[in-house]
């Protein structure tokens, strides 16, 4: 479990040691502001104009499936790659490690990564969900609440830390937690919330989007981790990953494009291939409005599981040859 | 040395085979370029005959499409057996146990790629959708997880009781989802933002929850016609390949609209819905909305009644006949006066539509009858065939006479002649000169008269072959046998489900475009097959001009008022003995003293408003209803007022202006109506006229009473408006005609006739008020305007006045445009304009800062520890 956790977290920091995880962060949010800046002109709009599901408007963007697409294979090109040309595999390899708990640490730490990637995407949501504050003023249950925000620091020094120092950050994290329990408990008991937030745009579609965007991130960057497993080079582990990708991505552009127009009957055979494999497809017509279909999911997850396990097949058999 | 030219042969397996692949793929494109040839057919003759597939290449006229198929044949071929070659080496490495793992991990790998496929297979057949749109999330169980939230509405889950009913459907439905990019905007002539955000929101919607029947799987099929795609033609062609009664429906769509086609026993069966009947723009509310700097507000109208028009494709369309005096004012009628519109528009909305003819017309008065429009043609066919008859027999008569004098001026002497010809001549004597003029003269006559009689025999040979054409001869003939009006009139409503009577009057009061009313009257017998027919609870529909005549060609007056509006009187329906004039119109008059040429049409009249404004109600009920006047509002108007307000108006459609209509009141006397019993009004700026028609000595215009007018405390007291030009009310039938009537007629007259006679006092005194035993309710409308809906087309208005009228008569009350729903908006962010920048300027260059800022600390860090 040590070695694992370590594993994990060596993966994690290793994308803020190289200037690729910040590019990768910018580039990304510069590109999330773009989106969302649209968003937000339809929001605060006049006259006829506006948009009903604010998260159609970002996920159902050509714009946003462009950067999707490029996103999972640079961070996923370096994963087994570089390892191979540098030559450290070998010594993963050798490591006493299992090879799926190499694939699943790098998995997990790629994946936290993933996920980092998105939480500065709720500093949107005031806006998203037209969120009205009600403040009622500091006292002591909502200043505890606020030492609520000792859990992610406290987290961020016991991944990063080492010894003691990541020992008190897990005191920290865990004083977080209890702050925010107790001072829950506090505003219940006087009836009260912490800041009495009203929303006036229905939340759900938010959920539904962040779950399609976990797994679906966690489809593509199980197979971007399978092509950097098979490949050498990260620029051709990240143009083949770019290649793979297209296939669940290339049937969604055309159509939010305007470059595919679909078929009059929609039960045509080729259409519904198209649509179930589309991930683009997915998020513009149900998870950014709220709708949850166990087919996108099951795609997702069996992807996800289908590429982890063959890449520990890829590297098992490396072991042998 | 051994192991070298094992890898050559190895290396030259795998080429060939790589080079089958590259000829196969080759092959395959360039049969793919090849017009006329189908893969599928290729296929399809593999299947059933693979040595055939040889033959056929072979026979192949086109040569470059021969050696594609060679290409595909040879190279599939070859891949093949490559293939096989490499199975049977691999199988050979298997057994060493060197490759044994990495065999197994081949092996695993196969296996896990097959499990994928498998499991989305099966999770494609077998998956589930949840709307979590309109709920509540509680993560912590605080509540329970996705309670239904208070705030917010589900967007994409269809009611229980809908889909356990479409569940039990049997039998496959094509729904044809057709767009002609036309929804709200046909009410207004200049469509604006509004409108056509409203049109692609619609049709989202509207695929949306076509997306939601889909999840029925066959049962419903679904479609989507665009005009705009270029394949239009070939869609809609192969679609309507079989389904004449489709086709028929797609093109006689007006506006976007959702079709539901079913075929059972070889009979179709299509319904249509227009995509408004889902969702209705209310413009007014849409300008107001967002502290009027404006949002889109959408009315929905339930999914009920797609759902219905799913489940119920193949219910019968309701037939409405339409009963008028002449043909020429029937669906076939002549221009201005016609019904065609009519026709045409309320079979677009999915009714039947029977003529009833109810006058036979001759040289003298017209007499009572109930003809089908079939039958008048028929009648008039046969009575055109008689004049031509007639005519030529008269023209032969000429020509035989001028033939013999032509023959006496050839071949008699002038001494003859002179005698013979003596009593034409007049004293005067014929000579040479005169003879040869005369023969001069005569005989281009007979050429042209010749001309005439055969022009005359061939427009007889046409009308004959008309009638010989006619459709359902046997079933005219049949109806003629019947000579009894009352009984073929009852015959010919009782397949009826709404009947509409339009009595077209006073058109331009200045340009005498009008029909006399008394040439609408019915005669007893058809009176009393109409009040049959309502006394069955089935509804009617009376389009009632004004009676007003110019006094210098009034006719004698007929004996009593007309039965039929003494029958709407004991329904509680009276018509009013004015014409309604506008204050623009009193203008016009003016100007005409002035100017000859102009008309009192080219005046602006204001439109019609579909409830009473309610600072002017007070003022109309002291003469129009009593003083238990209901106060819910009448169904009929709040309806149509939610269709006007699509075009922008506040219960006002722009296109609904009324000329020269009439007063229509509600006396209730079988009972009040549960509502008011107007919904249409004429504007406040109007008056009620007892002589509409102005002359070179009298402009029509208001003069308020004098106190001793004796007029005053009735319903011709002249007042100015608005006044109640249509009404629509759900009432009881009389009891008197349930059980023999004492005297309809002077029941009628008392409302009708004596205008000095106070509505009320006159409903009290005459009215038997005991309800029967059974009490027969009959929804019943009236407007006070005989061509609202005349013309061979009707305006958009029009159309949804007419149609939403027709369906609140027949009690399809689920059609009516309602409000009952919440209305739907976009979301809107308000906030200031200052912290609105800093939103935008925060994620587009802040946040992203923020992090090249870390980024770039960290790494200095680094480069510097």
């Amino acid at each position: 479990m040590h070695s694992t956790l370590s594993l994990t977290r060596r993966e994690f920091t290793a994308y803020f040691l190289t200037p690729v995880g910040y590019v990768v962060l910018v580039f990304f949010l510069a590109g999330m502001g773009v989106l969302f800046s649209f968003t937000f002109d339809m929001l605060t709009a006049t006259g006829a104009q506006g948009i009903e599901f604010p998260m159609q408007s970002i996920l159902g963007n050509v714009g946003f499936w462009l950067i999707f697409w490029v996103i999972p294979p640079l961070l996923t090109m370096r994963l087994f790659a570089e390892e191979r040309s540098t030559g450290t595999l070998e010594m993963l390899l050798t490591a006493p490690v299992r090879d799926w708990q190499v694939v699943t640490c790098k998995f997990v730490a790629c994946l936290g990564f993933y996920v980092l990637l998105w939480l500065p995407t709720l500093l949107y949501l005031p806006v998203l969900l037209n969120v009205k504050f009600d403040w009622h003023g500091w006292d002591s249950a909502r200043r505890l609440m606020m030492l609520g925000l000792l859990t992610p620091v406290g987290l961020l020094v016991a991944v990063f830390a080492t010894d003691l120092m990541r020992t008190i950050g897990w005191v920290l994290a865990g004083a977080g937690i209890v702050s925010v329990i107790i001072a829950r408990i506090m505003l219940r008991n006087a009836g009260a919330g912490f800041w009495n937030a009203s929303l006036g745009i229905d939340p759900m579609p938010v959920l539904t989007s962040f779950i399609g965007l976990f797994f679906a991130g966690a489809m593509f960057l199980a197979l971007g981790m399978l092509v950097s497993s098979l490949v050498r080079s990260q620029i051709v582990a990240a143009l083949l990953s770019l290649a793979v990708n297209l296939v669940f991505i290339l049937g969604g552009l055309l159509v939010l494009g305007g470059y595919y127009v679909p078929p009059t009957d929609a039960g045509e055979r080729g259409f519904q291939i198209m649509s179930f494999l589309s991930v683009p497809l997915h998020f513009s017509q149900d998870f950014s409005r709220g709708v949850i279909d166990s087919r996108h999911l099951l795609l997702y997850i069996s992807v996800t599981v289908a590429a982890l396990f063959l890449t520990a097949r890829s590297l098992e058999r490396r072991r042998w040859q | 040395m051994r192991r070298r030219r094992g890898s050559w042969l190895g290396l030259t397996v795998r080429g060939l085979g790589l080079l089958g692949l590259f000829a196969a793929l080759l092959g395959a494109l360039g049969a793919r370029a090849t017009p006329g040839f189908s893969f599928r057919d290729f296929g399809n003759l593999f299947q059933r005959d693979p040595a055939g597939v040889l033959k056929f290449i072979e026979n192949t006229p086109d040569s470059f499409l021969r050696i594609c198929l060679w290409a595909i044949v040879g190279g599939a071929t070859l891949a093949a057996i490559v293939l096989v070659i490499q199975f049977l080496m691999g199988l050979g490495r298997l057994a060493g146990r060197r490759n044994l793992t990495g065999s197994n991990s081949t092996v695993q790998a196969v296996l896990v790629l097959f499990l994928l496929i498998a499991v989305n297979v099966l999770s494609y057949q077998h998956y589930r959708r949840f709307d979590w749109t309109g709920r509540q999330f509680a993560p912590f169980g605080l509540r329970p997880p996705l309670e239904k939230s208070s705030k917010f509405q589900p967007q994409f889950t269809l009611p229980d009781a809908i889909t356990a009913e479409l569940n039990q459907l049997r039998g496959e439905t094509t729904v044809v989802v057709y767009q002609r990019h036309k929804t709200i905007g046909q009410l207004t002539d200049k469509p604006d933002a509004y409108d056509y955000a409203a049109e692609r929101k619609i049709v989202e919607k509207v695929q949306d929850l076509v997306r939601q029947f889909r999840e029925f799987g066959p049962k419903c099929r679904v479609v989507v016609l665009d005009v705009e795609d270029q394949n239009f033609d070939d869609t809609l062609t192969d679609l309507t390949k079989n389904s004449p009664e489709l086709k028929k429906a797609i093109q006689a769509a007006p506006d976007n609209s959702i079709l539901f086609h079913t075929r059972r026993h070889g009979h179709e069966s299509v319904q249509r819905l227009s995509f408004s009947d889902l969702y209705r723009l209310d413009k007014s509310a849409s300008r107001a909305a967002n502290d009027k700097h404006g949002n889109l507000v959408l009315r929905p109208q339930g999914v009920e009644s797609f759902a219905k028009r799913v489940l119920a494709v193949e219910e019968k369309r309701p037939k409405i006949g339409i009963a008028v005096i002449h043909e020429y004012l029937s669906t076939e009628g002549y221009r201005d006066y016609s019904s065609e519109g009519m026709k045409k528009s309320l079979e677009r909305y999915g009714f039947d539509v029977t003529d009833i003819v109810l006058k036979k017309w001759g040289d003298a008065e017209p007499t009572a009858v109930a003809h089908t429009l079939g039958e008048s043609q028929f009648e008039r066919l046969e009575e055109d065939l008689a004049e031509y008859d007639a005519t030529i027999d008269v023209l032969r008569q000429e020509l035989r006479g001028l033939s013999v004098l032509l023959d006496k001026l050839k071949t008699l002497s002038i001494e003859e002649l002179n005698r013979e010809l003596k009593p034409f001549l007049q004293g005067k004597q014929f000579n040479e000169d005169s003879r040869k003029l005369n023969i001069k003269s005569i005989e281009p006559q007979l050429d042209a008269m010749r001309e005439i009689i055969s022009q005359q025999e061939r427009e007889r040979a046409d009308t004959l072959k008309k009638l010989e054409e006619m459709p359902q001869q046997e079933r005219i003939a049949e109806y003629r046998r019947m000579t009894d009006v009352k009984e073929k009139f009852s015959k010919l409503l009782a397949d009826v489900d709404l009947l509409i009577v339009p009595r077209i009057t006073l058109r331009n009061v200045v340009a005498a475009d009008r029909i006399p009313s008394r040439l609408y009257r019915l005669d007893e017998a058809q009176t009393s097959a109409i009040r049959d027919y309502m006394k069955s609870g089935k509804p009617v529909l009376g389009l009632f001009g004004p009676t007003n005549e110019p006094p210098e060609r009034r006719m004698p007056a007929p004996t009593g008022p007309d039965p039929l509006e003494t029958a709407f009187a004991q329904l509680g329906i009276v018509f009013g003995n004015q014409t309604i004039l506008f204050n623009t119109e009193a203008k016009a008059f003016s100007q005409r003293r002035v100017n000859l040429f102009a008309g009192a049409t080219d005046t602006e009249i204001p439109p019609a408003y579909f409830d009473i404004p309610k600072s002017n109600r007070s003022r109309s009920d002291i003469i129009t209803e009593p003083e238990s006047v209901p106060i819910q509002p009448n169904p009929l108007a709040q309806s149509l007022s939610i269709v006007a307000k699509a075009a922008g108006g506040d219960s006002v459609l722009p296109d609904l202006k009324l000329r020269h209509p009439r007063p229509v009141y509600f006396v209730p006397k079988n009972g009040a109506s549960s509502f008011a019993p107007a919904f249409l009004c004429s504007h406040a700026d109007s008056w009620n006229e007892s002589d509409p028609f102005p002359t070179r000595e009298r402009t029509p215009r208001y003069e308020p009473m004098k106190p001793d007018d004796p007029r005053r405390g009735t319903r011709d007291a002249p007042t100015r408006g608005p006044f109640p030009i249509g009404v629509a009310v759900e009432t009881k039938i009389p009891s008197d005609w349930l059980a023999p009537p004492p005297s309809i007629v002077e029941a009628g007259r008392a409302l009708t006739v004596n205008p000095n006679m106070p509505a009320i006092v006159a409903a009290q005194n005459v009215t038997p008020v005991e309800p029967a035993a059974n009490e027969v309710r009959l929804r019943i409308a009236a407007v006070g305007h005989g061509d609202v809906f005349s013309g061979t087309d009707l305006s958009p208005g029009r159309e949804q006045v007419l149609v939403h009228t027709c369906n609140w008569l027949l009690g399809r009350d689920e059609r009516l445009p309602h409000a009952d729903e919440p209305a739907w908006q976009f979301p809107r962010v308000q906030m200031s304009e200052r912290r609105a920048r800093l939103w935008r300027l925060g994620a587009l260059f802040a946040l992203p800062s923020a992090f090249a800022f870390l980024g770039a600390v960290v790494l200095l860090v680094r480069k510097y520890r």
